[in-house]
């Protein structure tokens, strides 16, 4: 007796159930969420992203940041309470995240709203040039791979991080430099607000 | 059908060993070799989290991209490979085959080996597409799609040929592997990678990802050994054979649905997680059906090292789905924790990597005809299992404590950082420990092979070995 066959076939039809009932449903459903128009506002809303955001995407997968952050506010959780975002995050909040960073540890703080913990590009490039200057304690490695150190000649770069201390600021008469990977990071950074509002959403609080 | 497993194997390799020894000890030595270079990895990116000064300023060296190269090493370097080996045997053995030809064989495992390192180099070199278990830039699962898709003909002629009619619960879960990873592989690389859907519809796909990864991959490798090797030390057939089927028929369902659990409060429909949630808590009959068909077979204590990893593999499967099951009660505390970490550690190493040990003590002493040195086999074992032990306990404990201190508004991050840091250092000390383990098992094989050549003289007899 060949029973191949037929185990052959119960093996696609299992399989083929969660690859429908999740897969082709998310593909279908939540792959064309479209942005929301706020007639009164005249918003879109998740926002555009700004220009050089999406490069920061690119540099926040390739370095895994993820690894360590999530970016998710919850429902029915303390997460609201707790300060991450004024309102729980929904599908059509990562509408624009090419990968979408979600994450599932917090060994860092969550990002959600990264932009809304401060809206000075500065303090995050000294955060990321060496993290303990900034949050004591802090267990984040630092990033300074991502910053070119070199010999002022002439005019200081207007690039240049100011107000660095630790065992890793630069010389006299040597600046740090942001590299273009750093600088869309830290625009990606600024760019994660979820403060604003959509229908299915809950309400801001 | 279910005697098949219990017939007792000759003392000398049959024809169909001989016809597999070279594919399947090139995939068991690779897979060793990813097991030693993937726990050190672990071990570093541990060490890094709690001491984030050491190695630090090196892109290719952040904790970042470290991390999911050890789990990737872990999971497509070690445990996909020693599977795969271990699968093919037990199909040739079951089916009595004799594989006139292996060749396409091997170059699938130099090609597979191949896609897991331009893979790695991809992820430390800053290519990483940071989806968890999928991190591989494009080009190295693609390479990795096409070795595997050799490896799947081969068990399907495997199969084909048999030349015993029935199919053993061992086979099913073999054939069912193997047909699965690719549909699944594909479909997550295409639709997260090659050509990503829109961020909003990511988070299911690649969270289904993941528990096929386990469920529908790692899993059923481990089981079918696991059916395998118990009977075959114990000397009788499987207890309750009938249950095993039923077991396969509710890991093959409800695999692929218990990976939205992890989205608990997440931007997803509600059903989704739901859905994730019972079959999460459904998972838990088969793994009591898959019990009862191998502890109760197990009598008098246990001997031998393929018995005892195995045994030990699938006390850990049953703890794993435990805390699965458990999920919706404690998810609100254990969420986004170490808990997290250890639970996967509770998987990845405690189940799946301890019955592939279990498999390989199993089968190599039959395709090399030599015994393993068992005091470096006592080493391998109490190592391994003292640093998962240590691991899982202090990275579920700590992360509970984690959790409370996470969820309460009361609480600062830094001191809920402070809180799990003594526990972060307990588990790196597993993971050295673990590792120090997997070297003395790699170190065993390859006294082994050397002891083997000592014996056999350097020509070997045409048509035997390729």
């Amino acid at each position: 007796m060949n029973r191949l066959p037929s185990l052959i076939t119960g093996i696609v039809l299992t399989f083929a159930a969660s690859w429908i009932g999740v897969v082709a449903y998310s593909y279908v459903e939540l792959g064309r969420l479209a942005p929301h128009l706020d007639e009164a506002s005249g918003d879109v809303n998740p926002p555009p992203l700004p220009g050089l955001a999406e490069a920061g995407m690119r540099v926040y997968a390739a370095n895994g940041c993820v690894s360590c952050h999530s970016q998710q506010v919850r429902s029915d959780s303390n997460d609201v309470a707790n300060k991450l975002g004024p309102r729980p995050t929904v599908a059509r909040d990562y509408l624009r995240e090419q990968p979408a960073a979600l994450g599932s540890l917090r060994i860092g703080p969550d990002l959600t709203n990264a932009g809304l913990l401060s809206s000075d590009a500065a303090w995050f490039h000294r955060h990321l040039y060496e993290p303990t200057t900034v949050t004591p304690g802090s267990n984040m490695p630092s990033f300074r791979y991502l910053y070119n150190i070199r010999k002022i000649s002439g005019q200081p770069s207007a690039l240049a991080l100011q107000g660095l201390t630790g065992p890793h600021a630069p010389q006299p008469g040597y600046e740090v430099v942001p590299t273009e990977d750093a600088q869309a990071l830290v625009v990606y950074l600024l760019s994660l607000k979820r403060n604003y509002t959509l229908p299915e959403a809950e309400p801001l609080q | 059908m279910s005697s098949l497993a219990v017939k007792p194997f000759s003392a000398a390799p049959s024809d169909s060993d001989a016809s597999l020894r070279l594919p399947v000890m090139l995939f068991f030595g690779s897979a060793l070799f990813w097991l030693v270079v993937g726990s050190l990895l672990a071990f570093v990116a541990s060490w890094k989290l709690i001491h984030p000064g050491f190695l630090d300023g090196i892109s290719w060296l952040t904790y970042g991209r470290i991390q999911p190269a050890a789990e990737n090493a872990l999971i497509y370097g070690w445990a996909s490979q020693a599977g795969i080996g271990a699968g093919l045997w037990l199909l040739a053995r079951l089916g009595r085959t004799v594989l006139n030809q292996s060749k396409l064989l091997i170059t699938a495992a130099i090609f597979w080996n191949l896609g897991v390192l331009l893979g790695l180099c991809g992820i430390v070199g800053g290519m990483s597409t940071s989806i968890e278990g999928l991190e591989f830039p494009a080009f190295a699962s693609g390479i990795l799609l096409v070795a595997f898709a050799c490896i799947g003909i081969w068990s399907l002629v495997l199969l084909r040929d048999r030349s015993s009619s029935g199919l053993y619960v061992t086979q099913w879960y073999l054939l069912a592997a193997f047909l699965w990873f690719p549909w699944f592989y594909a479909t997550a690389n295409l639709l997260l990678v090659v050509n990503p859907v829109q961020g909003s519809a990511q988070a299911p796909i690649a969270w289904w990802f993941g528990s096929n990864l386990i469920w529908l991959w790692l899993a059923p490798l481990a089981l079918a050994s696991a059916y395998y090797v118990i009977p075959q030390t114990q000397g009788r057939s499987i207890r309750a054979y009938p249950w095993s089927i039923l077991a396969f028929w509710g890991v093959a369902f409800l695999g692929g649905w218990s990976g939205t659990r992890s989205l608990i409060g997440g931007p997803v429909p509600a059903w989704l997680v739901s859905a994730g949630v019972a079959a999460s808590i459904l998972l838990v009959i088969p793994v009591i059906l898959i019990g009862i068909n191998t502890f109760g077979t197990v009598s008098g204590p246990v001997k031998g090292p393929a018995l005892s990893f195995t045994i030990f593999g699938l006390v850990c499967m049953a703890a794993a789905v435990a805390q699965n099951a458990l999920a919706p009660i404690l998810s609100v505390v254990t969420q986004f924790s170490d808990y997290v970490t250890g639970q996967s550690v509770l998987v990845l190493l405690g189940f799946i990597t301890m019955s592939l040990f279990g498999a390989m003590y199993f089968i190599i002493p039959r395709l090399t005809g030599e015994e393993f040195c068992p005091v470096g086999t006592g080493w391998h074992f109490w190592l391994v299992a003292t640093g998962i032990g240590l691991s899982v306990a202090s990275l579920c404990l700590g992360g509970l404590i984690q959790g409370f201190a996470l969820s309460d508004p009361g609480v600062t991050f830094l001191t809920s950082l402070n809180l799990v840091q003594p526990f972060r250092f307990l588990s790196t000390i597993g993971d050295l420990i673990f590792f120090l383990g997997c070297l003395s098992f790699a170190g065993a094989f390859v006294d082994m092979l050397l002891r083997k050549a000592d014996v056999l003289p350097p020509v070997k007899k045409k048509g035997v070995t390729v």
